[in-house]
């Protein structure tokens, strides 16, 4: 069906439904005389006289057979030792929120757990209360942390933070989400492809901790993770060697621990099981068992106790692979062979040299066809031939493996960082392919943007466009730097998008074309470039010469599609566009790569559920820039992107980076680092001009309230983390509220009492607490599952919304601990004022569709004023006759007074480009404190310096 | 505070203001919340409720939003919290029908582990996907508003104001859409 026969079918089905039904036929005789779109149209009509289920309903149906998918993952694999610390599940531990016990065991027991101040997931380690008084011990703890976050690899999880909070010792890492490799075989034995993918991971992962000088002395399948998407993770790093150094030898441990110790008896080297000292010779033998046991499904050392294993590692030879396991290929039984030797002198003596080989069969497998090449093996003089076919190619396969691995690491590993001098209203900044030149675009107080360019190392700029009320999405230099092309997208019309191009040598701005959205990028020698022009669903991949001629399409993105960045390979033959589709694990996102002739799109590379806003291919082919969020990080970061897909971070911040543009010779990157920061203002009511800031600037404040009692309450963030704070309306005295934690939040004034109210996780679930600036009289007042909407009204009545069921129902108590009863009469919705009486409800115009706000009743039944309202803050007067709103608009932004009476609204204070993130009265009414902020954006220079 | 309210309430603003980027850095934070809220409801609730998107959006909401900003970024909010909310609940069944067929399931251990009796109703979510994606191709403005609609569970006026159509349009076009799904979706199912 295309979409014009859609519309027909609409149109003569709207009109007939809205007909009698006896009509109908009537109607369709007259207006429709094809008899075929007729047939659709009644079969639709006839969907009408059905009844069952609505459409709502069965989603809501189906969502709630859905929700058994959702189950606690079983802990771990051990039995509970008696230290352990009991469920911590739903405690906070300085920022960290533990949700769930995900293991236990003798090394400490971990949680899943978000860390508060980012809002991320992560996994967390804590030390047992047994181990907290002894201070080797956690001397080594963190000693291990720390040389486990300084090993920087994909394929190990990244640590994120440790040390020490509330007593305990903790170390946060990456949550990393999948399954374990033994999940996986315990599935039987593993197709080889995916048996060398993953271990030429781990190897790749223990070869960059040894020569980091760690050895992991515990691998094995428990600590091997695998993502959905193939990604391998190998986990509990340092913490192996607290275990060995903890006293008893691990053999005679093994003897009297089940379960746990047990699985790691079954990958001890030789030396390990003696109690001998270990070297990185043990890993290896450890990944040899590993690998057996991937390929055959089955342990190599089989045996019913520990002292059977142990015996069996020590003396006895595995059953060769081959009989174990369908048609190995040779080479992978004499790698495991060589694994596998007793005596650790014979075996690989490094794991880079057990990563070349296996890197190198996986190239031969990839190589020669998979059917062909397995049933050569079987055939002697096939398998003769196809060895020699296989080494020639393998040299080759070898070669450039070895670059993959030893070069593509050192981009950008080694860096400085450095601020690029910007004015205070920059918001980002792109530097030249020769790194010369940086044009950036600011905005003004009135919301107007223009976009400048500038010698790096001046400090002034020549204007280009602007000042605009409009955003230059695109900003890019030609490679030869001839021209700078931008485009313009005035906010007022979004349908217009053109595409301009400057000479850098000065001359006048040329319109090239229309239809320009995102990621404009050069071929290399700067005649033609490739730019994504988005419609309503679908994004298209388009190709134009540099003077915008010729534009055609070289690859038309579908609705299911995300298309992003866009870089030329570093050869110039190939387009590449970072894409998104939904998989079956969600987004799954792919470097795509095209000829710009035309032609299919291949996959260059496989990026799991990292999302790419932005990439420029380095100029030796191994790899990528890129702007990326990583599915557990909150904020876009740079990245380094390896030829098949492996992500390295560079920047590991609290912040968010906005943009990449690296230059030609792949050594420096410009990006551009967000903060937010705000501060308090004081507005007088009655002399709005006297209106100013009372805290520091460069601090991040969010819902300030004025209790009775003349302090102000305000959320602060301090160093990541916001809590509730008090001080007095000239900003002294600052404190934190006692007993403050990060889940405090939504806090309220009361008007005639001189508490606040708040919800807060402090007791596990979000209900309304209260509590006095004073810190006293910290009580909670409600205690549902799931409390949210507290608004404190004269007289101590507090009404929330509380989770029964499915459903938020309407609850109202009192701040003196009251019955706690159900709400009835009108609803909730909207902001209620101090006396109960009336709410301000957010409305759209029914004629224009402006957004309008709307000061009714409580009942709805009377509409007492309606006014423009473009949603931002407002806040009630503590008598209930007036508001005071933020209007937000791109002239700026302007807080306003307005009576219920309907008098001439008065203009407050005004904040230019600034937000207002909240506002409140004082108890007496005659003044306002108010949130205002910005982000400060800052442009960085990352150099590489190796 | 999971995200600050702050932060997200100036990236609907941005937004709102014609800003395109904003909407890439929403998103991302936008289902990583809904996501933690359901997982969270669903653990917590395991034995007396069942998972109300309309609930679950409403719950990010507050959490992600300040709420003394609430007006005008709400319908903004709703419009990216409807299409993330279809994409939890197709991503679910997915992973519920995968874990029936067996092998090579797919597996997120910190999500779902056991998976008890197979169920119609996620291959019902999957075929109404699938029918919304077509119908996408044909109205987009339609395929919107079932979004809106029944998985944001806005109300109509709510669904009116965020498309910028009349009260009148949104019946018109939910009607349509919903009776032209369910031919749609009858001619799907047999039985």
């Amino acid at each position: 069906m295309t979409p014009d026969r859609f519309q027909q079918i609409d149109q003569l089905f709207s009109h007939a439904a809205a007909l009698p039904v006896e009509e109908r036929a009537a109607f369709l005789d007259q207006a429709c005389a094809d008899a075929a779109l007729r047939g659709e149209v009644e079969k639709l009509l006839a969907m009408l006289a059905g009844d069952g289920p609505s459409l709502g309903e069965r989603v809501q149906r189906a969502a709630s057979e859905l929700r058994d998918l959702v189950e606690n993952i079983p802990t771990g694999t051990s039995p509970v030792d008696g230290a352990m610390l009991g469920d911590l599940s739903g405690k906070v531990l300085g920022p960290y929120r533990l949700i769930r016990l995900v293991g236990k065991g003798g090394m400490g027991e971990i949680y899943a757990a978000e860390d508060t101040r980012l809002g991320r997931q992560v996994a967390l380690k804590l030390l047992p209360t047994l181990h907290a008084g002894d201070t080797i011990r956690v001397r080594r703890f963190e000693n291990e942390a720390r040389a486990a976050s300084a090993l920087n690899h994909p394929n190990i999880v990244t640590i994120h933070d440790f040390g020490e909070t509330e007593g305990l010792h903790f170390i946060a890492s990456e949550l990393v989400q999948g399954r374990t490799l033994r999940q996986l075989i315990a599935q039987g034995p593993m197709a080889i492809r995916e048996c060398l993918s993953i271990a030429t991971q781990i190897a790749g992962a223990i070869a960059a901790a040894h020569e980091s000088g760690i050895v992991h002395r515990d691998i094995k399948p428990e600590n091997v993770m695998v993502r959905p998407d193939g990604y391998v993770k190998v986990v509990d790093f340092g913490l192996a060697k607290l275990r060995e150094g903890s006293g008893a030898g691990p053999f005679r441990g093994s003897l009297t621990l089940p379960g746990m110790v047990m699985g790691t008896v079954r990958y001890m080297s030789p030396e390990q099981a003696r109690g001998l000292e270990l070297d990185p010779r043990s890993d290896i033998f450890s990944l040899g068992v590993v690998l057996y046991e991937m390929a055959a499904g089955s342990h190599p050392f089989p045996g019913q106790t520990g002292a059977d294993v142990t015996a069996a590692i020590l003396e006895a030879d595995p059953a060769p692979l081959g009989t174990v396991s369908a048609a190995p290929p040779v080479q992978l039984e004499r790698i495991v062979n060589r694994c596998l030797r007793k005596v650790a002198a014979q075996r690989y003596q490094n794991c880079q040299e057990l990563l070349a080989d296996l890197v190198l069969l996986k190239e031969e497998l990839d190589l020669s066809n998979s059917q062909a090449a397995r049933s050569a093996w079987r055939s002697p003089r096939k398998r003769r031939l196809l060895f020699l076919a296989a080494g020639a190619l393998a040299l080759m396969g070898g070669a450039a493996a070895v670059r993959l691995y030893h070069r593509a690491p050192q981009w950008f590993e080694t860096i400085q960082f450095s601020k690029v001098p910007a004015d205070a209203d920059l918001l980002y900044g792109v530097l030249s392919p020769s790194g010369r030149y940086i044009a950036y675009a600011s905005q003004n107080g009135e919301g107007e943007r223009t976009l400048s360019v500038r010698l790096r190392t001046s400090a002034t700029g020549v204007r280009i466009a602007g000042p605009l009320k409009a955003a230059f999405y695109v900003v890019t230099f030609a490679p030869d730097e001839s021209y700078l092309y931008y485009t313009v997208h005035p906010f007022a019309l979004p349908s217009s998008r053109a595409l301009y191009r400057i000479p850098l040598l000065g001359g006048v701005s040329q319109k090239l074309l229309d239809g320009v959205d995102a990621g404009l990028a050069f071929s290399p020698d700067s005649a033609r470039f490739a730019y994504f022009r988005r419609d309503r669903s679908t994004t298209t991949l388009l190709l134009a010469a540099a003077d915008g001629s010729g534009a055609r399409v070289l690859f038309q993105g579908t609705a299911e599609q995300t298309l992003n960045g866009i870089s030329w390979s570093a050869d110039g033959r190939e387009v590449l566009i970072a894409e998104g589709t939904r998989g079956r694990q969600g987004q799954e996102f792919r470097i795509l790569g095209m000829k710009p002739e035309g032609g299919p799109a291949r996959v260059v590379a496989a990026l799991g559920r990292t999302y790419l806003t932005s990439f420029s291919a380095l100029p030796d082919g191994s790899g990528y820039i890129a702007n990326a969020y990583d599915t557990e990080a909150n904020l876009p970061q740079i990245w380094f992107v390896s030829q098949t897909g492996a992500m390295r971070r560079i920047t590991h911040d609290l912040s968010a980076y906005q943009g990449a543009s690296l230059t030609a010779d792949g050594k420096e990157i410009l990006t551009n680092l967000n903060e937010r920061e705000s501060q308090l203002w004081l507005v007088d009511v009655h002399n709005p001009a006297s209106a100013h800031a009372f805290t520091d600037a460069r601090q991040r404040f969010d819902q300030p309230v004025w209790a009775r009692d003349g302090s102000i309450v305000s959320l602060l963030a301090v160093s990541g983390t916001a809590t509730l704070w008090v001080f007095k309306p000239d900003g002294s005295g600052q404190h934190p509220l006692p007993a403050s934690t990060p889940t405090d939040f939504e806090v309220r004034a009361c008007p005639d009492r001189e508490d606040v109210v708040f919800l807060s996780k402090r007791s596990g679930a979000y209900n309304v607490w209260r509590q006095r600036p004073d810190g006293s009289e910290a009580r909670r007042l409600t205690s549902g599952v799931n409390d949210q909407n507290p608004v404190c009204l004269a007289g101590g009545t507090i009404l929330y919304r509380t989770l029964v069921g499915k459903q938020f129902v309407q609850r109202q108590t009192s701040l003196d601990g009251g019955p706690d009863v159900p709400a009835g009469g009108p609803s909730f919705e909207g902001m209620i004022s101090p006396d109960g009486s009336l709410t301000l409800l957010e409305d759209t115009d029914p004629q224009t569709h402006a957004p309008v706000g709307k000061i009714t009743t409580r009942d709805g039944s009377r509409t007492l004023l309606t006014f423009p309202f473009n949603g931002a803050a407002a806040a009630w007067s503590p008598d209930s006759r007036g508001i005071a709103y933020v209007d937000r608009r791109s002239s700026g932004t302007q807080i306003w007074y307005r009576t219920v009476a309907g008098e001439a609204p008065v203009p407050l204070a005004r904040f230019g480009g600034k937000g207002v993130f909240a506002l409140n009265f004082s108890p007496d009414g005659r003044q306002i404190v108010a949130a205002v902020g910005r982000i400060v954006i800052d442009m960085v220079l990352i150099k590489d310096l190796h | 505070m999971e995200a600050p309210p702050g932060e997200i309430t100036r990236l609907l603003q941005l937004w709102s203001d014609g800003d395109r980027g904003a909407l890439d850095v929403l998103t991302p934070l936008v289902y990583r919340e809904l996501h933690r809220i359901a997982s969270s409801h669903l653990r917590r609730e395991r034995n007396q409720a069942s998972l109300q998107p309309t609930a679950l959006i409403h719950e990010a909401y507050l959490r992600m939003v300040d709420q003394s900003v609430q007006f005008n970024s709400r319908a903004h909010f709703f419009g990216i919290a409807a299409r993330l909310m279809r994409q939890i609940l197709v991503d679910c069944a997915r992973k519920r029908n995968a874990a029936h067929r067996g092998g090579g399931a797919i597996h997120v251990p910190l999500d779902a582990e056991q998976l008890p009796h197979p169920a119609t109703n996620s291959n019902w979510i999957l075929e109404l996907d699938r029918a919304l994606d077509k119908l996408s191709a044909l109205d987009p403005r339609k395929a919107r508003a079932v979004e809106l609609r029944h998985f944001a569970g806005m109300s109509l006026e709510e669904t009116s104001g965020a498309l910028g159509i009349s009260l009148a349009t949104v019946k018109r076009d939910l009607l349509m859409a919903e009776t032209w799904l369910k031919s749609e979706l009858n001619q799907e199912l047999p039985g």
